[in-house]
């Protein structure tokens, strides 16, 4: 590992392998939720509470916790039984964001959630 | 407006800003330097600075074989280094202008005005807009004229030096010819000028005592004299005239790049570039390059493979290009592909022979090397019309590339891509008649070998007059007439089922033909069209030829004029240069086309005069150092696909027999920090193939990750130069 890390550009490390069984499901299959920590841009606190966002938008939040620093922590659905599931430019923008303001949110995609497969939805496994 | 060279910017601030700036503008990775192999030395470590700039996107500049020449070049020697900045895109010039931050270098972030010698590489005339955005962006002053004793020696080379003359007020000094023959000489002179504390033109004067050094602000071209000719004149008594061009009697190894940089980001060209050539005689009437890059000079095989097969591990690349004008041509182009396909085609990595002939050797070399992938199959014969193919001097027929053509097909090629030109000296409409037919001969033969799944597409580019060639004092054809050609043959290739047309947009081809042809007057023009909002000509959503229009007439050009014919007798802009070939010559092939005279290859031994001293003896062939190919070789990766489809090589003759790779998928896990924000999701998962290809303890294969891969489409959204710190993904099976 180290040494293809080495080959990698600056910032992008490779932390684990796994090798997969034939026949394993596709990631995309897999794929269940994501994590993020979104900073709250100046004077502008985000909610306690996802309580204001729509219903088919705060459906797809699993988790939703407001640091003492007024740091976001998210944990968003990206499946929905309706169809696709509400991106978190979705879930920003129906928070008031504008688009132009985006690139000015601090936001760390903390981690990606797969479903273990066969073994039921409830179970799952942070990768 | 540009950015104000007063203030001290340190390479810091210049980082500091680009936290700010990057997230709001579109592809952000190409302003960071973000790439394997480039060079870093410490400012204070060399006496010599030179910033390396070429007035294109990054993608664009990074695919440049002769900038990473450059860049080696400079590099090597212990008292200089090189960087490297590229056009910025209009929305990060904006940026960078909003925020006071000015043209700075990839490797350093220190500001481009810091440097000794500010190199600008003039590869199309429709860069030239990009030289005032350039300037302006750096704090130079744009004429040359108006810079002070202080801030870099603006310095110009490239294949638009044929013709300097355009953007000679921009420019101190212009290198005509081969950086290889005189750059070294430059680098000294402006290191001691510096050094002795030499004044401004002090150092002009000694830099144009340099064979192939051009001083614009020592001559002067005077448009209508008494006698109504115009002619040039030089201003300082240390001015040559002519100018004459140098070059490289020989083709040293140790000029090419030893460790290419590899690029993060995206770029055009995504492979590993290596010249095996310079230089062709065929002798294509419109070909400026033909004509400029004279002798041929080719590379030995031998280092060449030796080399890119070190540099193919070394990098990862998957692809590998055999960088010539006329591929087929090199004299060991046989032996050499034999070798590469060899050694590279088991790693999974192709060979790629652009510049190929339209005929059936270069159908056995493409299919020498095709074991990878069989994209299309290129060919450029300009015209559909023997006729018209015997003024331009191309020497082969209708026939025989249908030859050919039926070789590709048979080989299994399902496209074939045609090159082709209009507005060529003669042309007519029944030349372009038979490109039609030519293309519907094409598809009835494809279709007859391989069915329905055949396709050829025509791409269509208008004829420019260029400097140096025959062809210098035609004409342009003019747009509403080429508008026109375009027309019949879009009408007729409506009825070909099978076929595509493509074509240039006349309107630029008119513009470059302006550039490619002005004089001194243009590089008012220029800076006016830029000052307009003119940029980025080169791209079809930036190119305002209004802009342009304006331009000119504020400038008094007279655009037909300058588009028309030239008068044989009269004295040209580029006259100042002494391009080794004749003007003599030119004139007599020019007088050969109209009789459709065919002029011979002197690579094989006739010298026609061109004006290239040594009688053909500045040629230098490669020796045949490689074994050839036997004539009953199989093809070199020919065998049965296992079952993941990858071909397993024949045994050699009473070899035993290799075991097939055993591939297994495997889920990464990886954290996305740093600079490594700003890749796309593509961005990563290229280098992350890259890495897995190049690392020894890895498979010789890794599959190539698509934007259609399941993964790809579910990547949840973060706004641009967000991290990500785990993230999962898998090469697909």
């Amino acid at each position: 590992m180290e040494a293809i890390n080495a080959l990698l550009p600056g910032g992008l490390e490779i932390l684990d392998a796994t090798p997969l069984l034939p026949g394993a499901p596709s990631l995309g299959k897999l794929a269940d939720a994501a994590r993020y920590r979104v900073a709250s841009l100046p004077e502008r606190p985000w909610p306690h509470d996802p309580g204001a966002l729509p219903p088919e938008i705060r459906s797809a939040v699993n988790r939703w916790k407001r640091d003492g620093d007024g740091t976001l922590r998210l944990e968003l659905a990206l499946r929905s039984p309706t169809g696709s599931a509400p991106s978190l430019k979705k879930v920003l923008m129906a928070l008031g964001v504008a688009e132009e303001e985006l690139p000015s949110v601090r936001i760390v995609r903390e981690s990606v959630l797969l479903r273990r497969p066969k073994s039921g939805a409830p179970s799952r496994s942070e990768g | 407006m540009g950015v104000s060279s007063t203030t001290v910017i340190e390479p810091q601030s210049v980082r500091a800003a680009l936290e700010a700036i990057l997230p709001r503008v579109q592809k952000p990775a190409r302003y960071l330097g973000m790439e394997r192999n480039l060079i870093r030395k410490p400012w204070d470590s060399v006496a010599l600075h030179v910033a390396l700039a070429f007035p294109d996107t990054y993608e664009i500049g990074m695919s440049h074989q002769g900038s990473r020449i450059l860049y080696h070049l400079v590099n090597r020697r212990a008292d200089a280094l090189a960087e490297r900045t590229y056009a910025p895109w209009p929305d990060m010039g904006a940026a960078l202008r909003r925020a006071g931050v000015p043209l700075y270098t990839l490797e350093s972030y220190r500001p481009v005005a810091d440097f000794d010698i500010l190199g600008i590489t003039l590869q199309s005339e429709l860069n030239y807009i990009n030289i005032p955005y350039l300037l302006d962006l750096a704090g130079v002053a744009r004429c040359a004229g108006d810079r002070g004793e202080t801030g870099p020696i603006v310095l110009g080379g490239g294949p638009c030096t044929a013709n300097p003359e355009p953007v000679a007020d921009f420019f101190d000094a212009i290198l005509i010819g081969d950086a290889e023959a005189s750059l070294d000489a430059i680098l000294d002179t402006v290191r001691d000028a510096r050094r002795e504390g030499a004044p401004r033109l002090e150092l002009l004067r000694r830099l144009s005592g340099i064979p192939g050094v051009y001083v614009p602000r020592f001559y002067r071209w005077e448009p209508g004299r008494d006698d109504g000719l115009p002619a040039h004149e030089t201003l300082d008594p240390a001015a040559p005239l002519p100018v004459r061009r140098v070059w490289a009697e020989r083709l040293d190894p140790a000029d090419q790049p030893q460790t290419p940089i590899v690029p993060f980001a995206e770029v055009i060209q995504d492979r590993l570039g290596m010249e095996i050539m310079r230089g062709c005689t065929q002798g294509c009437r419109f070909c400026q390059a033909g004509y400029w890059y004279r002798p041929v000079r080719e590379h030995d095989p031998d280092i060449v493979a030796e080399r890119m097969e070190r540099q193919a591990r070394e990098t990862g690349f998957e692809e590998v290009g055999l960088l010539s004008l006329s591929t087929a041509d090199y004299s060991q182009i046989g032996p050499l592909v034999h070798r590469l396909a060899g050694s590279l085609g088991p790693r999974r990595v192709s060979v790629s022979l652009p510049s190929l002939r339209a005929d059936a050797f270069s159908v056995r070399l493409a299919e020498a090397v095709s074991t990878v992938r069989k994209s299309g199959f290129t060919f450029a014969p300009e015209t559909g019309s023997d006729r018209l193919r015997r003024v331009i001097n191309k020497t082969f027929t209708n026939a025989d590339m249908l030859r050919a053509a039926e070789s590709a097909f048979a080989s299994g090629w399902n496209l074939i891509k045609v090159y082709a030109m209009i507005g060529l000296p003669t042309e007519t409409d029944e030349d372009l008649e038979e490109l039609a037919r030519l293309a519907e001969q094409l598809v009835a033969m494809g279709r007859k070998i391989r069915g329905r799944k055949v396709e050829v597409k025509i791409s269509v580019g208008c004829f420019v007059p260029k400097a140096w060639t025959p062809f210098q004092w035609e004409p342009f054809s003019g747009v509403e007439e080429l508008g026109r050609r375009i027309r019949l043959l879009r009408r007729r290739f409506h009825r070909i089922r099978g076929a595509r047309l493509s074509w240039n947009e006349p309107r630029e081809a008119a513009l470059e033909a302006i550039l490619s042809r002005g004089d001194r007057r243009l590089g008012a023009v220029i800076s006016r069209a830029h000052d307009l909002g003119a940029v980025f000509d080169g791209w079809n959503e930036h190119l305002d030829l209004k802009a342009w229009e304006r331009a000119l007439e504020e400038r008094g050009i007279d655009v037909e004029t300058e588009l028309g014919e030239r008068d044989i007798r009269a004295p040209l802009p580029w006259d100042l240069i002494d391009a080794g070939v004749r003007k003599g010559y030119l004139k007599a092939e020019l007088r050969r086309s109209r009789n459709e005279a065919a002029t011979g290859d002197c690579k094989w031994g006739h010298c026609y005069r061109c004006g290239i001293p040594g009688d053909g003896k500045d040629i230098r062939l490669a020796a045949p150092k490689l074994p050839p190919p036997p004539e009953d070789a199989p093809a070199v990766t020919s065998g049965t696909p296992n079952e993941h489809g990858h071909t397993v090589p024949l045994p050699a003759a009473g070899q035993p027999a290799q075991q097939a790779a055993v591939y297994r998928k495997y889920r990464f896990t990886y954290a996305k920090r740093g600079d490594a924000r700003f890749l796309s999701h593509r961005m990563v998962m290229d280098a992350l193939e890259r890495a897995l290809r190049e690392s020894p303890s890895t498979i010789p294969r890794a599959t190539t990750p698509t934007s259609g891969c399941p993964w790809a489409r579910r990547c949840p959204w973060v706004p641009k130069g967000s991290p990500s710190l785990s993230t999962s993904s898998a090469p697909p099976p």
